[in-house]
């Protein structure tokens, strides 16, 4: 019966699951999609650790404050456990992994933690597969990646869903004037985040960013859409073209492998603005509210680790995917 | 490569009842994408799309963030001070000016006696308050309240208030005085992210199309 007026001490911590035996076979059903296309582009298996120190694997601040954090017993240090799994690759390449030959392509399939509020309808637990791409800069490097996230998805049954491309260095590019405002840039970046045109426009004037500026910045927020947004984007402002040029041979080579009717180019994305370098892109599907996947460029983050290399990567939400496949067949 | 031809997408549009929803319906008609029979009397909570396709489903002001971000409505109609509070991952293309009105500071305007400990401020915004004491670096105790924020201080529940306010007719009736101005609100246009990507660009052309409806007004 039910008892409104006592709290239990709940069983199991909130944002996390156990699935039965019905629900296990059907996601390694999946992850077993997932890794056979995976594996069959030659990228290898790793298993990181599940936890490790905070000041090793800091990368963004933002995710840290999310993570879940302790105490080591022996070293009194805090340890981590593991909310990315891309930096602790990144480390693993430019450690442990020197010496074999390049590009490395590695992959993995893990758990990864991260605090979500209550009551939000985000899990705190979180399977992911995906794959890096360590020492190769090129557009063609950032194309396979980006085919082998979508050939992934179709092998896991999914039909309908869009793989939305941005470019994090032309964004870089058109918010140079704000680089030496750290606050404005932050203050920015939040409201491009949100397309929040007017506010944005507002801000910019206050802060008195000459004209020609705030135009190439207010356009930024225009760039979305489908092949003819480089045109139009590169057109702005040459300085950053070249960046461009590179997002088109990726959407080239993506067309041509036949994954057009995927593409949608959203130049204005900038989350992950600290992180990414080049091409980034997310993946978004009918019946979920956000991305069920997504990955790009990180050509600073193998420096940290005493080893500076390009690298791309993409990773998938295995839960996510398996809602959105389960959606699509309902709705048919 | 290819856009997608043949029929728009169907939309799904949360809105709230409450003192939004007439402008708002002013707004929708408009830009002719307002079902029939909308209205903020009555019961019923989904209001089919003729043409479009879709429906406008109505919630509670505070719920249609919620509603937006998972993806169960596609845009929504929302005022700014709710946003601030909730800080929901969604997009906000358009202030629709409508619905303006101030999130205030407020104490009495006779204090009975000086508090002791530390302040206590009665809010329905605690994430609001909890931001703007911090930036101060003035340290409080928030109560948090569902409505009649007004009569907290006068039964001794707080020292101070947080709320919104559009012509201060309520405070003053409730002997409260404005202390500081937070932030302005409005009705803002928010949109799903997945569903902006997703419905593209059926849903750009009725951003637009409403951008032009409120510039208008």
């Amino acid at each position: 019966m039910f008892t409104p007026f006592k709290t239990p001490k709940p069983m199991i911590p909130k944002g996390i699951a156990a699935l039965s035996p019905e629900e296990t076979a059907k996601r390694r059903r999946l992850e077993k999609r997932v890794l056979s296309v995976v594996y069959q582009h030659g990228y290898q298996e790793v298993v990181p650790p599940i936890f490790e120190y905070y000041d090793s694997l800091s990368v963004s601040d933002e995710a840290l404050d999310r993570a879940y954090k302790f105490v080591d017993r022996s070293t009194g240090r805090v340890i981590v456990l593991r909310h990315d799994v891309t930096p602790q690759i990144a480390r693993m390449a430019a450690t442990s992994l020197t010496g074999r030959p390049h590009p490395l392509r590695l992959c993995y399939a893990t758990h990864v933690f991260c605090y979500a509020d209550e009551h939000t309808g985000e899990g705190r637990e979180k399977f992911q597969i995906g794959g890096e791409l360590i020492g190769s800069g090129g557009a063609d490097a950032d194309a396979e990646i980006i085919a082998l996230a979508i050939e992934s998805i179709r092998k896991a049954g999914l039909r309908s869903f869009k793989v939305v491309l941005g470019q994090m260095a032309f964004v870089r590019g058109i918010l140079q004037p704000l680089q030496h405002t750290p606050s404005l840039l932050e203050r920015a970046l939040g409201l491009i985040a949100r397309k929040e045109t007017a506010q944005l426009s507002a801000l910019l004037i206050e802060a008195q960013v000459p004209r020609p500026s705030v135009e190439t910045i207010m356009a930024l927020l225009t760039f979305v859409g489908y092949k003819e947004v480089l045109k139009r984007a590169a057109s702005h402002d040459p300085m950053v073209a070249t960046e461009l040029q590179k997002l088109d041979r990726v959407f080239g080579r993506l067309t041509k492998l036949g994954f057009g009717a995927h593409l949608l180019i959203d130049l204005s994305e900038v989350r992950g603005f600290d992180y990414y370098t080049g091409t980034i892109f997310e993946v978004f599907a009918d019946g979920l509210g956000s991305a069920l996947g997504g990955g790009g460029r990180y050509d600073n983050l193998l420096a940290r680790f005493g080893k500076p290399l390009p690298a791309t990567g993409f990773a998938l939400n295995v839960e996510r995917l398996q809602t959105a496949i389960s959606r699509q067949v309902i709705r048919r | 490569m290819t856009p997608q031809t043949g029929r728009s997408p169907r939309l799904v549009i949360a809105l709230s009842k409450g003192r939004m929803l007439k402008d708002t319906i002013g707004l929708l008609k408009r830009v002719g994408i307002c079902p029939p029979g909308l209205s903020p009397e009555g019961r019923r909570l989904t209001f089919p799309l003729p043409n479009a396709g879709g429906q406008v489903i109505l919630v509670r002001a505070t719920d249609v963030p919620t509603y937006v971000e998972h993806g169960a409505a596609d845009i929504g109609i929302v005022g700014h001070d709710l946003l601030l509070e909730q800080m929901r991952d969604v997009y906000v293309p358009l202030d629709l000016s409508f619905g303006a009105c101030k999130i205030v500071l407020a104490e009495p305007t006779r204090k009975e006696r000086y508090p002791s400990g530390p302040l206590r401020v009665a809010t329905k915004y605690p994430n609001i308050t909890e931001r703007y004491f911090s930036e101060k670096g003035v340290a409080v105790e928030i109560i948090k309240l569902y409505g009649s924020i007004e009569l907290a201080p006068s039964r001794g529940l707080a020292d101070q208030i947080i709320d919104l306010t559009e012509t201060g007719e309520t405070l003053r009736l409730h002997r409260l005085r404005v202390i500081a101005e937070l932030v302005t609100s409005s009705a803002r246009l928010i949109v799903n992210r997945s569903s902006f990507r997703l419905k593209y660009p059926h849903i750009q052309q009725v951003i637009e199309s409403l951008r032009k409806a409120a510039l208008c007004e």
